[in-house]
């Protein structure tokens, strides 16, 4: 049984998340009101936002009189709206991400844990899925004092699964109707490809990113020689002779993996960033997740 | 039939290594457990690999093959793997010594007839589908019968052979031996070994068994091994070797007179006699017949015989007997070199000696000439009978090898008429028409008589450039031809040009006895050598167009002929084994060739390696 997973969200790298907020690009229809500023929205919260002239049925409420006064014209003011914005961050707990050091598995946990931080900061509702053989779910929370229940239920010991990521998509997507923002944070090596699970997780109603985290001996192999590869999920071993240049055909495809993902979720308007876990999640979540529009 | 022999076969017993290096490779590899996130990477990156080589991955069994051929190649060379001969399907190669010396008699038989005694019990043990080959030892070795399966045939080969007045090459024999015997062949060699017995120094590197049979045993024996004869202002000489251990009296005999005698005591080694001729011939074509004779035996049983002849000095003469005939004289102008004295019918005695007389009219004075030849009429004083003329006879045959012949076409030629004769006894027909004879040749009491049965007018042979040809053999026949019996010519014949005085560039012409002619241009004082020219007769040779005085026939020359018999005696080779002092088998090491294999296999698996982790 694995061990529970400790440290994963340091106050120094908490403090440099907290200007980062969950990026939405575009409106997602919700019906409940929330504490997070809607950036497309204009609403009926305090806060000012804008003015625009008065059109017959509008709410008379909201007329500037001061502006009529000085003006002679009838002028609408604006206030934010405030939306109730889900994020719901996807972790693939499968046997694949044991692979380490640093192990994928606790490097999914602690860009699960930030993203849940700036999200509850954000004033978001946030929930967590473990995706292994079965689903281990934590129901949303908002606001920043349930990032401890958060940090709880990330710590747990992995579930280390050989089910196939896009049948665990499947199922949460089905089971749980997300709306929001679904962040999958996973290796993405599965047999059937990234699209399978996207397929189940885009909606109507959702905008989904997708973080890829690889080991660095899934990209750059320490060993060689005679050899029998073990896949640590279900897929077949496979028996050969390692030469140098069986090694570097090897790197040339996952290269090319990387980037058939990359492109796979740009045609489908997909944020996607992927980095190795030897890399500091501050690259991370300071560059590549901006660039990828999956922050700001 | 090849046998695999070992020198150390109980090293053999390291192929037992073979079977952990087989069961290496058939077990499974062990290979390392490594675990991957997924295998669905890898397989994508080992399938595109695969495509892109050009090569096929070589075989695991390409691997096993190659370090079994190592290792198969390193246990049999160091066995000391050799190929021998086996039994089944033989390979007899009989090698008889047919020198002189094997003619050497001792209680009443012969060397060459233990010999060929000793060959066919060889050939009695033969079996179906055994072969066997026979060489004749002699100074040229030569194959007698070539690897046959009939051995009847072998032995009637075997029966034939005899002693010949040669030496005996048998480094060349065994070489030719080896040569034609297959890997594995059985040789017998059957001599009285007199010959150098370092004969086996430079034996092949092919597997053999050897088998030295002694035939006839050294006792004293005494014979001639060479004559010669040669010419020059002091006379003629007569140069005799005799060998062998003993002594007896060596007489020189010029026809059937004693002329000289000498005493000689041999004691192994040869020695040499000289005898000069009180009265060698004078006249030019003659020919003198010396016969050398040991007393009171020649052990060698070869004819001891030389023939002297001293050559022309004087262009051939003709004497013709007729009217005066303008295809006569075109014949003194076609034939250069020639004397031709006309004469009629009735003139008195005619004086002189001539080499040819060609009679063209009846007559019966003839004078002594070494060749006639009558042309449309009889010879006087032979049994030729006229029985009529034949009207436009008709040629129905002729014999084209007769050297009168030589060079003359008898196609299309034209006779008005010809008398026919009566061929009496000994004539010889050599031109034939359908009715009657057209040339015929008799030879009797020393003369050589030719008649034509047609006049030079009858024919139109007289018209073409044939008659001189015909007349010219005629000449060459009656000059040099040699009377008597003949033995092969086997020394060589050298010819100098006059040095001194003389001169710049000599030509020179040497005339064969089959009628070939050599031309050389020779500096003052240098030699030409005709090498061992076979068939006796003259050699007729002018320097600057004048005839030379120095030649002669020689007899047979047994070079380095010894006549004591000896015990043989192996090679001293690694490569033999000893079966007895007369028996000895060879056999071909090929550890080297095996060392070769194994090196070979190795680096082909090293590069196989190479391919294996570095190039794909």
């Amino acid at each position: 049984m694995s061990e529970p997973y400790t440290e994963l969200l340091d106050p120094a790298f908490r403090a440099r998340l907290e200007r980062l907020q969950i990026a939405v690009r575009r409106a997602l229809p919700s019906s409940l009101r929330g504490d997070r500023r809607s950036p497309t929205r204009k609403g009926l919260s305090l806060e000012f936002a804008d003015f625009r002239p008065y059109a017959p049925g509008d709410d008379v409420r909201h007329l500037d009189w001061s502006a009529w006064a000085r003006l002679d014209q009838l002028i609408l003011k604006l206030f934010h709206d405030e939306e109730d914005l889900q994020l719901h961050l996807l972790i693939d707990d499968s046997a694949s991400m044991e692979m380490g050091p640093p192990e994928k598995a606790l490097a999914a946990r602690r860009v699960a844990a930030a993203l849940a931080w700036i999200g509850l900061r954000d004033g978001s509702r946030v929930s967590c899925t473990l995706i292994g053989d079965r689903l281990e779910r934590m129901n949303a929370v908002r606001g920043e004092a349930a990032v401890g229940r958060l940090l709880t239920f990330l710590s747990q010991p992995g579930l280390r699964g050989k089910r196939p990521l896009h049948e665990g998509c499947r199922e949460f997507a089905s089971f749980f109707q997300p709306h929001g923002v679904v962040v999958l944070v996973s290796d993405l090596l599965d047999s059937a490809g990234i699209s399978a699970s996207l397929k189940s997780l885009q909606r109507r109603t959702t905008e989904v990113a997708v973080v890829q985290l690889l080991a660095p001996q899934d990209v750059d192999p320490d060993f060689d020689g005679e050899v029998r590869l073990l896949d640590m999920e279900d897929g077949p071993s496979v028996e050969t002779t390692l030469s140098p240049a069986r090694i570097d055909a090897y790197r040339a495809t996952v290269k090319r993996f990387v980037a058939e993902c990359g492109e796979h979720c740009l045609r489908r308007a997909v944020a996607f960033a992927s980095c190795t876990t030897d890399r500091p999640l501050e690259d991370l979540f300071l560059h590549d997740l901006q660039r990828a529009g999956v922050l700001r | 039939m090849i046998a695999l022999v070992f020198d150390t076969p109980w090293f053999l017993a390291a192929l037992v290594a073979m079977l952990p290096v087989i069961a290496f490779f058939l077990l499974k590899r062990k290979r390392r457990d490594v675990p991957v996130s997924s295998s669905m990477l890898w397989q994508r990156a080992l399938k595109e690999t695969m495509a892109r080589t050009p090569f096929r991955k070589p075989s695991e069994w390409l691997s096993l093959l190659l370090m079994l051929l190592a290792l198969a190649g390193v246990v049999f060379g160091s066995a000391g793997l050799r190929l021998g001969s086996g039994g089944g399907g033989r390979a007899l190669v009989l090698v008889v010594d047919v020198s002189a010396s094997m003619s050497l008699e001792h209680e009443g038989e012969s060397r060459i007839g233990i010999a060929r005694a000793k060959a066919a019990e060889a050939l009695d043990a033969l079996k179906d589908g055994d072969q066997v080959t026979v060489i004749a030892a002699g100074t040229n070795p030569r194959v007698l019968v070539h690897a046959t399966a009939d051995i009847a045939a072998a032995r009637r080969v075997l029966d034939d052979v005899q002693a010949e007045p040669v030496g005996c090459d048998m480094r060349s024999a065994m070489s030719l031996a080896f040569a034609e015997g297959r890997d594995g062949a059985e040789i017998v060699v059957l001599s009285d070994f007199c010959h150098d017995q370092d004969s086996w120094a430079d034996l092949p590197d092919q597997s053999a068994t050897i088998t030295l049979v002694q035939c006839g045993q050294d006792q004293p024996n005494v014979g001639i091994t060479y004559t010669d004869v040669s010419a020059d202002d002091g006379g003629v000489s007569v140069l005799v070797r005799v060998a062998g251990d003993g002594a007896r009296t060596l007489s020189l005999l010029i026809g059937d007179a004693l002329t000289d005698a000498r005493e000689v005591v041999c004691g192994g080694e040869e020695i040499t006699v000289v005898f000069n001729l009180p009265n060698p011939p004078e006249e030019a074509g003659e020919f003198q017949r010396a016969t050398l004779k040991l007393e009171p035996a020649d052990d060698l049983k070869l004819d001891d015989t030389a023939f002297i002849s001293i050559g022309r000095t004087d262009p051939p003469r003709i004497l013709h007997v007729g009217a005066a005939d303008p295809f006569i004289m075109r014949l003194e102008a076609a034939v250069p070199g020639l004397v031709v004295n006309n004469v009629s019918p009735g003139s008195p005695d005619i004086q002189g000696r001539y080499d040819l007389a060609i009679v063209t009219e009846q007559t019966a004075n003839i004078p002594p000439a070494r060749c006639e030849l009558y042309i449309g009429c009889v010879p006087p004083g032979l049994p030729f009978v006229d029985e009529g003329e034949i009207a436009q006879p008709e040629l129905a045959d002729w014999d084209s090898t007769h050297p009168l012949l030589r060079g003359v076409g008898l196609e299309n030629l034209l006779f008005a008429r010809a008398r026919k004769l009566s061929v009496p006894r000994k004539a010889i027909e050599i031109v034939k028409f359908r009715d009657g004879p057209l040339l015929l040749e008799l030879r009797a009491d020393g003369r050589e008589t030719y008649t034509w049965s047609c006049g030079l007018n009858d024919s139109n042979l007289v018209l073409r450039p044939a008659f001189p040809v015909f007349i010219r053999n005629l000449l060459g026949e009656a000059i040099h031809r040699v009377q008597g019996r003949s033995m092969p010519c086997s020394r060589d014949l050298t010819f100098s040009a006059p040095g001194g005085d003389a001169a710049g560039e000599h030509d020179f012409q040497l005339r064969l006895p089959d009628g070939d002619e050599r031309t050389a241009h020779l500096l003052a004082g240098e030699a030409f050598t005709q090498r061992a020219p076979q068939g006796l007769g003259f050699y007729s040779a002018a320097i600057d167009g004048t005839p030379s005085s120095e030649l002669g026939t020689g007899l047979y020359s047994l070079a380095e002929t010894s006549l004591k018999a000896a015990p043989p005696k192996p090679p001293e080779k690694s490569e033999v084994e000893v079966v007895s002092a007369s028996a000895w088998t060879l056999e071909r090491p090929v550890w080297r060739w095996c060392a070769a294999v194994a090196i070979l296999a190795l680096l082909a698996e090293l590069a196989l390696w190479l391919v294996k982790n570095r190039r794909i």
